[in-house]
């Protein structure tokens, strides 16, 4: 899979989503940075349509975290922005449910990596207008090199 | 008046404590301890800092609420706490003491939707809700349209927001403006000196062919966004007031529309609005003048209980005991993904 | 005077009931340990009305509410706290926090429980079984622990000793609420959280679009 993504639409974020889905494994965790409006949501969209999750992926500031069920696996999504660190993580009660889920955090760059042993980093970024967004997939661990790879 | 059920409501979904006595449809109290001062220097609710605070205040706020409606505990006929949608840790403290008072008092319990409730509250204002009405639920964690046929155990969702939440859009577009927290409230303030019509900002899905009763506010959060670092990367000075009144503008504009044309297509005159966004000025303005236009009875509760409080899970669990719907298990957990068609968590 | 005990600090959640006097050990009369979890706030009231069924003791009879004040996983923690309070204040009954550690294990130990993120809740006990040290919160070989660690086994390997399994009973919760129970004026309810809210005011910023999250 291309580390490098132009993506000119919501669909292009949402197929990737999509794509990303595929490659994704129970105790998998996901951290997505970027600025607002960057799509984060929009890829989270993807991927929970990917997994086959039921209801919408909306987004999960004010709940801080919401698990989305019967897909292939159960996807947790979370936006950390409102985190100051990992007891508020744990005030989730998030532990409990990562072996078995994947784990999307918004926001989640340089506060939610001990969650798991490897992660994939998903840097999204906007232009200054029009609707294209970019993605770069950077993987931490060895598992993730390998599906990168693959 | 004394036949009609007293019941004491928890609320803890968020950062306020909340603790309510209802009879009836009579508000006797509701009493609030809030730790927002302590999130507003992280510009959010800190969930940790929420739960600790609601424990602290937990029993001294339950004793407040009867002191101010002149009843003890032994007088409590029923006891009703929110179940979900919330923060999870925050929901617990208020669902595991009410569970506690229940047990203690031999009363039963109401697990409550919290949405719902915002809906409820407004009977101890203006008396029985006419159903079916429409109702929609604008805050910081929702933007939904309803049809109430039974506010006791029917309540179908017609949309919702497919991104951010309304509420959660003010919070955002005041950090981008510098404004604090919670940003609901200075957007408001800082808009009254602003030309709504002075930036033209996005309405999302307004088209023909999008879903009529379904909200998206994060394109327009980004529009707001660019359209302030672009003034700030050309130097210019960024014009709080008019990208406030523009912003909100485009926020009720979408709002109210979708609210009529809800109550137009399902044949109902009358909608109420509730949740911490209604207790913005703009809206309830543009609300009226737009409910009025339309021949559409407009209810919406004082700005005081729209924002979180226990006084409306009190008054939804009274609803619950005189519709005789049947109390909570006693194994009752929080739900934080709690959705919207279910009123109560019965048996 | 009977009394009833409750603990949430750890994922198994403890609910007793004991006969208890001055200067005796207490007699359990029913108890009950239920591998909880993270589901402390739904299982805890029906384990209590449970434990007071299994005793034939009703509500009216209870002298006075003792629960465990961690140090444990905040969230089911207060579960445990904010329920012996509420059911204290609707009965009117004097309320008594205990530290956790305490009610577990006898005589002179360590005593380790789970704190997550691969750390451990941990304090020391002498002889006559009052605590020395602790309660800490620390990874498991920067606490300091001495011969026989009672505990959670499962940090046996990370630190190098054997762990005998030990958790929260009741008898542990009464012997340590023993002091404020005969006094009649237990101090205020105050959760050991030993961690402070990691939460730290975002560095002001220019814009939000610009935040470097972790800040």
């Amino acid at each position: 899979m291309r580390r490098e993504h132009t993506l000119p639409t919501p669909a292009d974020t949402h197929a990737l989503g999509v794509e990303l889905a595929g490659l994704l494994a129970a105790g998998d965790l996901l951290v997505l940075s970027g600025p607002l409006g960057a799509g984060k949501t929009a890829l989270t969209q993807g991927i929970g349509a990917g997994l086959g999750v039921r209801g919408p992926v909306t987004s999960p500031t004010f709940v801080l975290a919401r698990v989305h069920r019967d897909g292939r696996l159960p996807l947790v999504h979370v936006d950390a922005y409102r985190l100051g660190g990992l007891a508020d993580v744990e005030d989730l009660d998030l532990d409990a449910s990562t072996a078995e889920s994947v784990t999307v955090v918004e926001w989640g760059h340089g506060l939610v990596e001990q969650l798991a042993d490897e992660h994939l980093l998903v840097e999204l970024d906007r232009g200054d207008d029009g609707e294209a967004r970019t993605a770069r997939l950077v993987p931490h661990g060895p598992s993730w090199e390998r599906r990168l790879a693959g | 008046m004394s036949d009609q059920p007293l019941v004491l409501g928890f609320e803890t979904s968020c950062d306020e404590t909340g603790i309510g006595l209802v009879r009836g449809s009579t508000l006797l109290s509701d009493a609030l301890a809030t730790s927002v001062a302590e999130h507003e220097r992280f510009g959010g609710v800190v969930p940790e800092i929420a739960s600790r605070a609601h424990l602290e205040a937990m029993v001294p706020t339950v004793h407040r609420a009867l002191a101010d409606a002149g009843v003890t505990l032994g007088d409590v006929d029923a006891v009703a706490v929110t179940a979900g949608p919330g923060l999870t840790g925050a929901l617990l403290v208020g669902v595991a003491a009410a569970k506690a008072y229940a047990l203690a008092l031999d009363r039963p319990l109401y697990g409550v939707n919290h949405l719902a409730a915002h809906v409820a509250v407004d009977e101890l204002e203006h008396g029985r809700l006419a159903e079916p009405s429409i109702a929609m639920l604008v805050s910081g964690g929702h933007s939904s349209l309803l049809l109430v046929p039974d506010l006791s155990q029917d309540v179908q969702p017609l949309g919702q927001t497919i991104d951010d939440a309304a509420g959660e859009a003010f919070d955002k577009v005041a950090r981008v403006l510098g404004l604090p927290f919670p940003g609901g409230p200075y957007v408001d303030r800082a808009a009254r000196d602003g030309d709504p019509a002075s930036i033209a900002f996005p309405r999302g899905l307004t088209g023909q062919r999008d879903a009529p009763y379904d909200f998206s506010f994060s394109g327009l959060k980004t529009a707001v966004a660019r359209w302030v670092e672009a003034r700030e990367r050309a130097g210019e000075p960024v014009p709080v007031p008019d990208v406030a009144a523009a912003f909100q503008e485009a926020v009720v504009d979408v709002l109210t529309a979708k609210a009529v044309r809800a109550c137009r297509d399902h044949g109902v005159d009358h909608l109420v609005i509730g949740g911490g966004v209604a207790a913005n000025s703009r809206l309830r303005a543009l609300a009226s003048e737009r409910c009025a236009a339309a021949g559409i009875v407009l209810r919406t509760p004082s700005p005081r209980l729209c924002t979180d409080n226990g006084a409306m899970v009190a008054a939804l669990g009274s609803r619950l005991v005189q519709a005789g719907v049947a109390p909570s298990d006693p194994s009752l957990g929080a739900d934080s993904s709690m959705p919207i068609d279910v009123v109560s968590r019965a048996g | 005077m009977l009394v009833l005990a409750l603990d949430t600090a750890t994922p198994t959640l403890v609910v007793g009931l004991a006969r208890w006097s001055a200067g005796v050990p207490a007699e359990v009369l029913a108890e009950t340990a239920v591998e909880s979890g993270n589901r402390h706030a739904e299982l805890l009231t029906p384990a209590v009305r449970a434990v007071l069924a299994d005793a034939g003791v009703g509500m009216a009879e209870l002298g006075a509410v003792v629960t465990g004040l961690g140090p444990g996983p905040f969230t089911g923690l207060r579960v445990g706290i904010v329920t012996a309070a509420a059911l204290a204040d609707a009965r009117g009954l004097p309320v008594v926090g205990v530290c956790s550690l305490d009610a577990v294990g006898t005589g002179a130990r360590s005593v380790v429980t789970d704190a997550r993120r691969k750390e451990v809740y941990w304090a020391g006990y002498d002889a006559d079984g009052t605590r020395v040290a602790g309660p800490g919160v620390d990874r498991p070989e920067d606490a300091a622990l001495s011969d026989p660690v009672v505990g959670d086994p499962g940090f046996a390997e990370r630190l190098g000793r054997p762990v005998q399994a030990a958790a929260v009973t009741t008898a542990g919760l009464l012997r340590a609420a023993g002091p404020q129970l005969a006094s009649g004026r237990p101090d205020p309810l105050v959760p050991l959280y030993l961690r402070r809210p990691d939460a730290v005011p975002p560095a002001a910023r220019k814009a939000v679009s610009q935040r470097v999250a972790g800040q």
